[in-house]
């Protein structure tokens, strides 16, 4: 018997409410928020500056405001960006733990799974609404700094590639624990080893000396911001290519959708 | 009449324990009661029957549904309340039951449930700050939000007060009465069990050791019991321990005591227990035939 539209919707309002109350949205929100403005901050530290050469007219000096601009523009998403991927290993996994793997302890998967709710759809709505609500809390939080620190001057090529490798990167995390919570129906666990193994492969994949065919993606932000300015990676120290970022973005995504179905495909045949 | 839960030799083993053997059992509309000790099976068998867990061996139908099958199937039919639910701390019983119910395809108005489980004065409060008694009374009534043809509820009156085991008690006839909603209830205070079920079933270690309507359980099992009024239960019961012919005995009260005797005392029961006391401070005020489901309960499952 399949799921109309309204029961979806009636599912997603439902595990909202549950385990999404008004203070924990705003809180996520505003994480995002100051880790973006602080972030922002910290672009003085990197020196941008050109000289007006003799024979310059009008026209040529706009142009060369405008591409200034919108590097600095660019380096103002790419900044917070990179920060976020430190409070995402940290928040997903959590938000995960709670939301997801303690489901099995508290009895709120034994009541959830007693209503008429396909289990696919309890466990695609518990990790996917984490990855909304972080991604989507991260791309306020870079749009409301951008906004306020520079106005009228984003530069949409370099939003547009660094939100989607933001959200994907999201996604990948996500899932990784999603399948860890199925796997050890442990909220510790899924805390712990979530948040470990992110930063271990943080901070040690992410380096040059990893093969490419891993670093790209399981770090699709790193390989997007060393496309948009290299300078800015603190990581990868290379410039990368539109190309790359295709490659690293598609195979992460690839990837967290292949996670995802193996998690739904355990947790159908899980006793509760 | 169409029986509306089928199971057929149902076996569930967890590891080298068999929490369900060759279990069956078959329930026509009206209240049911399945009775048996803490670890008996009956958890286990809600959770097969719910499609929370999957037998080795057998099979279970709701209304006329494998429960093997897609559960969505009977899921929007059914109501269920678990021994310990989950009801998310930061909702109002209001907003809860208006989420739950938009997932039937027919719903009664949380204002209804509300007032039926006389909560309608905490129906803004967070379900974090209810008590315990309103809890389980929210939980009943999230049962019922559907509409359901059958509803499960596992311990429904633990934490509930006398007034609240009452109240859901007699919710539980009127339902049936009213509505044809039948119930597969299991619980420890059989005496609730005993006001409202039509017909019960005991297990124990997995295994069906008696079921029939509790008229005819208490008639076979308690025909040897008596309630003896005396005026001082505690000496009857030293005498009584020691005397052939009695086969158990239970101090009720101080002046009370239940006595379970073999057929060879049956005849003459009150001439034979005033002589046994003779001699003593004991006087017997009198007897009178007693039978529960607490002494059914004692006689299938404690002596089991």
């Amino acid at each position: 018997m399949p799921e109309n539209r309204k029961d979806i919707f009636n599912s997603i309002r439902l595990e909202r409410n549950i385990s999404y109350p008004f203070p924990t949205i705003v809180s996520i929100v505003s994480i995002f928020i100051i880790v973006a403005a602080y972030s922002i901050l910290g672009i003085g530290r990197y020196n941008m500056s050109f000289y007006l050469s003799p024979g310059w007219n009008s026209t040529a000096i706009t142009e060369k405001l405008v591409e200034s601009v919108n590097t600095v523009s660019s380096r103002a998403i790419a900044f917070p960006i990179l920060d976020f991927v430190y409070v995402v290993v940290l928040l997903v996994p959590l938000l995960i733990a709670f939301n997801l793997a303690q489901g099995y302890s508290n009895g709120q998967m034994r009541t959830l799974l007693s209503y008429p709710i396909r289990r696919r759809t309890v466990l695609l709505l518990k990790s996917g609404l984490v990855i909304l609500l972080v991604s989507s809390s991260g791309t306020l939080g870079v749009l409301f700094s951008l906004l306020y620190f520079f106005p009228f001057s984003i530069s949409l090529n370099s939003f547009l590639i660094l939100i989607a490798t933001f959200w994907i990167s999201v996604s990948l995390i996500a899932s990784t624990c999603t399948l860890l919570a199925v796997v050890s129906r442990s909220a510790r666990i899924t805390a712990f080893v979530g948040m470990g193994l992110w930063m271990v492969a943080l901070s040690d994949l992410s380096m040059p000396y990893t093969h490419p065919l891993l670093r790209y993606p399981l770090f699709p932000i790193q390989v997007a911001v060393s496309y948009i300015d290299s300078s800015v990676s603190v990581f990868f120290r290379e410039q990368t290519t539109l190309f790359d970022v295709i490659f690293g973005s598609g195979s992460a995504l690839i990837l967290s959708v292949a996670l995802l179905i193996l998690s739904v495909f355990i947790f159908k045949r899980q006793e509760i | 009449m169409k029986n509306i839960i089928s199971i057929s030799g149902i076996t569930k083993t967890f590891g080298e324990i068999k929490a369900l053997d060759e279990f069956s059992l078959e329930m026509e509309p009206g209240i049911f009661g399945l009775i048996g000790p803490n670890g008996a099976g009956k958890t286990t068998l809600l959770r097969i029957l719910l499609g929370l867990a999957r037998q080795d061996k057998g099979t279970a139908e709701i209304l006329e549904n494998e429960t093997s099958g897609d559960p969505l199937r009977y899921l929007k039919q059914i109501g269920v309340l678990h021994e310990n639910p989950y009801f998310p701390p930061s909702m109002t019983p209001r907003q809860y039951l208006d989420d739950i119910g938009s997932l039937y395809p027919t719903s009664v108005p949380a204002e209804d449930l509300l007032s039926m489980v006389k909560l309608l004065d905490a129906a803004d409060r967070k379900i974090g700050h209810l008590s315990a008694g309103m809890h389980r009374r929210l939980g009943i009534a999230q049962a019922l939000v559907g509409k359901p043809k059958l509803i499960f509820l596992d311990e429904p009156t633990s934490n509930l007060d006398v007034s609240g085991r009452d109240l859901v008690v007699k919710l539980i006839v009127k339902m049936y009465q009213k509505d044809d909603v039948s119930f597969f209830i299991t619980s420890h205070i059989l005496s609730e069990l005993e006001r409202a079920c039509h017909n019960v079933a005991f297990i124990n270690a997995g295994k069906m050791v008696e079921r029939g309507s509790i008229q005819e359980l208490v008639q076979k099992h308690t025909q040897k019991r008596f309630r003896v009024i005396t005026s001082d239960s505690w000496t009857l019961e030293e005498i009584l321990s020691e005397t052939e012919g009695i086969v158990d005995v239970f101090v009720d009260s101080s002046t009370s005591i239940i006595v379970e005797v073999t057929s060879d005392l049956l005849t003459g029961i009150e001439s034979q227990l005033k002589e046994l006391v003779k001699g003593t401070d004991v006087k017997i005020y009198g007897i009178e035939t007693t039978g529960t489901l607490e002494d059914v309960y004692r006689k299938v499952i404690t002596h089991a």
